[in-house]
């Protein structure tokens, strides 16, 4: 029985002017995967060619141990709770006749979990989709990945729209969901400071290409700040120097901290600083190895 | 499947009630005698646009790219479109032939199995013609792209029934409307049938290789 939710290997995929380049990456069971990217960087791509939505030019891709291109990827799918960005229900289509189209659809559907995420999450049952607040669609959408017992989540900004407490709750509960360790989330958002509450590792999406991927509490570790004088910058080791930001006032130098020299004051840094400053790295777009 | 056919039953019911409601008016006049029959095959071309009009609601509220994650193929989402619209033509052929039955019960008349058969499988024939001809232009390029076909098979039904009628109302004084025999109705039926399975895997294919 494989230990991996998810396996991509040597991932390619061309589209118009875009393409997913030679991605690789790994995650565990009973982990959290953040996906990281600005707008147009592949992320929903990637999900959609996980979910073989979109045909793959190159590479492979194992979703619990079932390669996404075998004619069965259906089965596997009833092990898979989706929440796409945009939660497509019929507008005119209500929570209840949602959940009567879901209970015909997974062998694992279950009313009484759905009935009780509904009203956990104040849905009203009656009131047709179309008149649901963006929030209210993506809550939806979630109560539907969650009841019929998945093993793996796929959300797309599933907690993009929501209010902050919905959010903390939503957080909550993809937490509280790999509790079990044969449980896992790949999740993609904007807002990198949820991923950085609940992840176990960080993907770094930009353009296509993965610029990192790494656990959490490694990267934290690993990169730090420096604030110092643009002349200042010179005097850092090359090696170190992941990215700079300057300003007249001074400059902030992205470094990996364990290539500075001895006693040199470095600020812990954040998920979202570390990504800002590798996406705007000029002529080092190689991927990066931690 | 169920579930995507519940989904579709329930748009179909939500949006398509006009069209049903107009078919059922059809099927009365056709009840009204003389050469009015010829409006029972209305019903059943009209429960043939019914996939179409689902597909246009699906694509404005992106379930298609939802289903994308659901337990379900490609070919399932296209195979419950066809089933759909085959299940609205035999339903309203169905009830053309009770239709026929019905004013050959209230005038008197008889209406003998032959000319049952023949009846219904006129409708039925002529109702799957829609889906057929459409549906395959629809999963290739998208509702909005497909309507161009939808709009050649209106004009195509269109000059067809104008044809018959023209036949029927400006036939010589006393000329009765041509017979279909049994065995003409067998050959159309079979033909309906081959050119709707061909349809089917055609949508199918275009279909799978579609990226939403």
């Amino acid at each position: 029985m494989t230990t991996n939710a998810i396996e991509i290997k040597n991932l390619t995929k061309r589209r118009g002017n875009f393409s997913v380049k030679n991605l690789s990456f790994t995650l565990p069971k009973g982990c959290i995967m953040g996906l990281i990217g600005e707008n147009g960087a592949g992320k929903t791509t990637l999900l959609k060619l996980i979910l073989g939505a979109l045909h793959k030019d190159g590479g492979s891709i194992c979703v619990l141990g079932q390669d996404n291109s075998a004619p069965n990827f259906n089965q596997t799918k009833e092990r898979i709770g989706v929440v796409p960005d945009e939660i497509g229900f019929p507008y005119s289509m209500n929570a209840k006749i949602v959940g009567k189209v879901m209970r015909h659809s997974y062998k694992n559907w279950d009313d009484a979990l759905y009935a009780n995420y509904l009203k956990e999450m104040s849905l009203p049952v009656d009131q047709p989709f179309k008149d649901y607040s963006r929030g209210m669609k993506m809550k939806l959408g979630i109560a539907v990945a969650l009841s019929h017992h998945p093993d793996l989540l796929i959300l797309d900004e599933a907690t993009n729209g929501l209010d902050p407490v919905a959010r903390d709750e939503a957080i909550g509960m993809f937490a509280e969901f790999t509790r079990d360790e044969n449980h896992a989330v790949l999740i993609s958002s904007h807002i990198v400071g949820d991923l950085e509450k609940i992840c176990d590792y960080v993907a770094f999406l930009h353009k296509g290409k993965l610029l990192l991927c790494e656990e959490k509490d490694v990267l934290l570790e690993t990169y730090g700040l420096v604030h110092c004088s643009a002349e200042s910058i010179a005097a850092l080791p090359p090696t170190a120097v992941i990215g700079k930001r300057e300003s007249p006032y001074g400059a902030e130098v992205l470094v990996r901290k364990d290539l500075l020299p001895g006693g040199m004051p470095v600020r812990s840094t954040s998920l979202e600083e570390i990504f800002i400053f590798m996406s705007k790295r000029d002529g080092k777009k190689e991927e990066l190895c931690v | 499947m169920k579930g995507l056919l519940i989904k579709d039953i329930y748009l179909a019911i939500r949006h398509c009630g006009i069209l049903f409601v107009v078919a059922l008016v059809f099927l009365a006049v056709s009840m009204t005698g003389g050469n009015n029959s010829f409006f029972a095959v209305f019903p059943s071309v009209f429960a043939g646009i019914v996939p179409l009009t689902v597909m246009g609601y699906d694509e404005q509220s992106r379930w298609n790219e939802y289903a994308d994650g659901l337990p379900y193929s490609r070919a399932q989402t296209v195979s419950v479109k066809y089933i759909l619209g085959l299940i609205g033509c035999i339903l309203f052929s169905l009830l053309a032939v009770l239709a026929l039955a019905a004013r050959g019960a209230i005038t008197g008349g008889t209406a003998d199995a032959l000319e049952i058969f023949v009846y219904g499988a006129v409708c039925l024939s002529v109702g799957v013609l829609f889906p057929t001809l459409t549906l395959p232009f629809f999963f290739r390029f998208g509702v909005n792209k497909g309507r161009v076909a939808y709009y050649v098979v209106i004009g195509l039904v269109a000059a067809g029934a104008a044809a018959v009628s023209g036949t029927v109302y400006y036939a010589p004084e006393g000329a009765t409307p041509p017979d279909i025999p049994a065995y003409a109705a067998c050959i159309l039926l079979g033909v309906a049938a081959a050119l709707f399975a061909l349809s089917w895997l055609l949508s199918v294919h275009f279909y799978r290789k579609r990226e939403l």
